[in-house]
């Protein structure tokens, strides 16, 4: 049997199948799951900040309060997050960054899966048989080893400051940061596919290689990518923020978390610790956030976990 | 046999918390295995024996939980042991053999050391003696070249071989009761013969009770002395084996050996 | 003419990194009439499933020669060979790995018929639901995916699917292995009634002896990558002349306490494929081997017209009356190392 004895022990009568049932078991796992349910709630918070951040604050991102008017006040009943060496309030700007923080991230993650997972499967598929595309998808990865070889944070630096700092140059230089590790996991994936016996199975049955790829491999390689892609967002909301600080990211005045960061880690030592202390924890919880739903996808998707 | 009770389960019931509600893969169970009694659990699969065998020593994790009943050991509830007491028990008076023999052992570590350590584990003897030990008993679950195989990974043995070293591991302090769920599941015929052979031979010589958890009435002809039929978590019939086979009372044990008789090829009335 | 024809099959696998070969199956010869079952039994390491995939094509052979409904069908190149797949299917021993987990019952069962391209997409359907009643299973089977069926279920969408192009041979290969004791009589009765009604041969690869018994016409006990003894099943199970082939029978257990158990046992286990004994392969485990059988490999030779035994002392253990009479004549050679 495929599946531990204990697990057949305790398997009900079949159930039906059907989208509301898998939506009813979502239900189940996230209020069994608190982390999960800890983790999509900032996910969903952070995607309705960057939609709506920048127009439901006090004050705009970029406004100088001229009734207050004053830089580097603390935290109070008009400014509660304080104002930064601007003038700016710190909460405005905070919940208005996701508006570029997450933007970059998304694009730059669904940028490095359109580009890996198809390389990943085409390396999987052809990996390990004599041939040509064998070649290539050798290559392929001796690229990737270089590629990754190099510490990540100075390759984004290296990128940016070659072409410019710019929103748009954040988000390719990310995508090239993202795309190996998808090509890895689909790769890996269709690997271990391509010798399951239901692969085999369609072989016998007449399959053309072509079919074999795409009706029956590619499928069932993409889980990891996706469930990937929840952390890779995270991840790339940090090196976002990681640019910015060192001035290779967004350009000022712009409400960015890194910028903001940056901006105010000179009044640290005066003291004045909100301009800086504030971005730094929304930073830190929405990319924990979506390091919590990507762990938390991967157990829902896990068959082996559902009893 | 000799009449004396070991082991007595009075109304034993497991639930699991599923997300299609509670189930009962064990539902209220009684049953006594005597001293030196060799037991055959039989069921198909999903029937709960493989909860129960485990619910016997305590070892269901949530979201499983032992809701009531007792488990009677030498006077004591196992149930209401703690887990200071409970590892007391496992593995020095009542021992496990599973089906998956690779997995029971630490891949990164030789068999006789893993072997020295479970015996070391119960009793406190010098590490040269537990070596001493651990030779003699892989030299009587028939390993061949013993002295070679104390240093050997896990992966390097056979299954059939593994499956010794865990058995070797079960009877290493001589338990009271051996529990062995599916124990020749995914070894070839001639050595699941071997194994439960081995098993039946050295149960004999310690004299100790064994609970054979298995699908296969076949094996439960040549190596129980009572058959437990077990259905949907719960004990449908208790026999002697040899009445079991010559005159089996519950309907589910009958359409258990009727399946048993046309996989050989038989029709049974 | 024989349906499927086997000819001194060799397939040995190189290891990677290094200079050793897993010498799977050497040597090895059968043939299949239309409409019969040959079981191909062994234990792990025997090669009967190597076999099996070489047949199919899931692997290429090292040499040897593999003829299907008259053309030979090992040597050309796979697109070539994609059109014989409609008349030679597979069911395998994992019914639920053998289904893709994203495909409903229905588009898995009809795949082979897609390939094939005579049905339009309606007859295909019709075609379906017909295959569905044939392996007893009800038409709302039909958008069921793997994981909402039971292992007995999952397999009998695996037989549709094999049958679904009405194939001249179907191989098994352990059909029965991973399923409950009482749906495995079910699917090999299944088998069976559809052997009846389309007049498919089977390749059963088993070491399930007794599905064997249940199904097979002729038997084939393989060891070590060779078929070490041959013939009807009747015979088979009625005495065995070699000595792997007792103790393989002598292994089988029925659910009856009285059964009488032979004595006859091998030594410890079987050898590693990698570096094969020399001589006859069983020698180092064979009770009666002697000297001399560790020299040369012992010719497949016909003790009757229906039985073929590879060993040297063939005529010796006929004329003793079966192998445990001959029991300590052997030389005690010393046990070959088993890992």
């Amino acid at each position: 049997m495929a599946q531990p004895a204990v697990l057949a022990d305790i398997e009900g009568p079949t159930p039906k199948g059907g989208l509301s049932r898998e939506l009813a078991y979502f239900w189940y796992f996230t209020r069994q799951d608190r982390l999960f349910l800890v983790g999509l709630v900032i996910v969903g918070l952070s995607i309705f900040l960057a939609a709506f951040g920048p127009y439901i604050g006090p004050y705009g991102p970029q406004e100088i309060d001229s009734a207050s008017g004053v830089a580097l006040t603390g935290p109070s009943g008009d400014h509660w997050f304080g104002t930064d060496n601007v003038g700016f309030d710190v909460f405005s700007r905070v919940i208005a960054a996701p508006r570029i923080d997450l933007v970059i991230a998304l694009a730059s993650t669904a940028l490095a899966l359109a580009i890996g997972v198809p390389l990943g499967a085409f390396a999987g598929h052809f990996g390990g048989r004599p041939g040509i595309p064998s070649l290539l998808s050798e290559a392929l990865l001796r690229v990737l080893d270089v590629l990754q070889a190099f510490p990540i944070f100075i390759l984004a630096l290296a990128l940016v400051s070659a072409t410019g700092a710019s929103q748009g140059n954040v988000i390719a230089a990310l995508t090239f940061l993202q795309a190996p590790v998808f090509v890895r996991l689909t790769r890996g994936a269709a690997l271990s596919n391509e010798s399951k016996l239901y692969v085999d199975a369609a072989r016998c049955s007449g399959a053309p290689e072509r079919a074999v790829a795409f009706r029956h491999v590619l499928p069932n390689s993409l889980a990891p990518a996706l469930i990937a892609s929840s952390v890779a967002v995270g991840q790339a909301i940090l090196i976002t923020a990681g640019l910015s600080f060192v001035g290779a990211g967004v350009p000022i005045p712009k409400a960015e978390w890194g910028l903001m960061i940056s901006q105010g880690a000179n009044q640290m030592i005066l003291g004045k610790w909100w301009p800086s202390l504030f971005p730094g924890l929304f930073l830190g919880i929405t990319v924990m956030g979506y390091a919590l739903v990507g762990e938390g996808l991967r157990k829902f998707l896990d068959p082996t976990n559902r009893i | 046999m000799n009449g004396k009770p070991l082991l007595e389960v009075q109304g034993l019931v497991t639930e699991f918390a599923t997300f299609d509600g509670v189930r009962r893969p064990v539902d209220g169970v009684d049953f006594v295995i005597q001293e030196g009694e060799t037991v055959g659990l039989v069921g198909e699969t999903g029937a709960g024996k493989t909860v129960l065998a485990r619910s016997l020593i305590k070892h269901i994790k949530p979201p499983g939980q032992i809701v009531a009943g007792t488990v009677l050991y030498g006077g004591r509830d196992i149930l209401q042991e703690d887990d200071r007491g409970i590892r007391a028990i496992r593995g020095k008076e009542i021992a496990w053999v599973g089906s998956n023999p690779r997995g029971a052992l630490n891949p990164v570590q030789r068999v006789g050391d893993q072997l020295a350590d479970v015996v070391q584990s119960h009793s406190s003897v010098k590490r040269s003696d537990a070596i001493a030990r651990a030779l003699g008993l892989m030299r009587m679950v028939g390993i061949p070249d013993p002295l070679r195989r104390m240093r050997a990974y896990p992966h390097e043995l056979s299954g059939g071989m593994a499956q010794r070293v865990v058995i070797a591991m079960a009877l290493a302090n001589e338990p009271r009761l051996l529990m062995a769920d599916e124990p020749t599941f995914g070894l070839d015929v001639t050595i699941q013969i071997q194994i439960l052979d081995l098993i039946k031979d050295l149960v004999k010589r310690t004299s100790a009770a064994a609970l054979l958890v298995t699908r296969d009435l076949a094996v439960v002809a040549h190596y129980c002395d009572t058959v437990f039929v077990m259905q949907k978590g719960k004990i449908v019939e208790k026999a002697p084996v040899r009445e079991f086979f010559s005159g089996a009372q519950h309907p589910h044990s009958l359409a258990l050996l009727k399946a048993a008789f046309a996989a050989r090829g038989e029709e049974v009335a | 003419m024989a349906l499927l024809e086997v000819r001194n099959l060799v397939k040995h696998f190189p290891l990677p990194q290094s200079r050793d070969v897993v010498h799977a199956v050497n040597d090895v010869s059968f043939s299949i009439e239309e409409g019969e079952t040959l079981a191909l039994v062994g234990e792990s390491g025997s090669g009967k499933t190597t076999v099996g995939r070489c047949i199919l094509r899931l692997l290429n052979v090292t040499s040897g020669e593999i003829e299907f409904l008259g053309r030979p069908i090992s040597s050309i190149p796979t697109a070539e060979f994609r059109p014989y797949r409609a008349e030679m299917q597979t069911v395998f021993q994992e019914p639920f790995e053998a289904l893709n987990p994203r495909w409903r019952a229905g588009d898995t069962i009809q795949e082979p018929l897609r390939y094939q391209g005579k049905l339009d997409d309606k007859a295909r359907r019709r075609r379906v639901y017909e295959l569905l009643d044939m392996v007893r299973l009800s038409s709302e089977d039909f958008d069921r995916f793997p994981h909402q069926l039971s292992g007995g279920q999952q397999q009998r969408v695996g037989i549709a699917r094999a049958i679904a192009t009405n194939p001249k041979l179907v191989v098994l290969d352990e059909p029965t292995s991973a399923l409950d004791i009482s749906v495995r009589a079910e699917i090999i009765n299944l088998l069976a009634d559809l052997q009846r009604e389309t007049n498919v041969a089977y390749l059963f690869i088993s070491h399930d002896l007794t599905a064997v018994r249940r199904i097979a016409s002729r038997v084939a006990i393989m060891y070590l990558g060779k078929i070490v003894e041959t013939s009807t099943t009747e015979d088979i199970f009625n005495k065995q002349i070699h000595p792997y082939g007792k103790a393989l029978l002598s292994s089988v257990l029925y659910p009856d306490p009285d059964q009488e158990r032979s004595t006859f046992q091998l030594y410890g286990e079987i050898p590693s494929p990698i570096h094969l004994p020399s001589g006859c392969y069983l020698a180092p485990r064979c009770p009666l081997a002697q000297e001399r059988n560790t020299l040369s490999q012992p010719p497949l030779e016909q003790v009757d017209p229906q039985r073929a035994v590879a060993c040297f002392r063939w005529q010796e253990i006929v004329a003793a009356g079966g192998v445990e009479k001959l029991i300590g004549t052997g030389d005690v050679i010393e046990e070959a190392p088993v890992s």
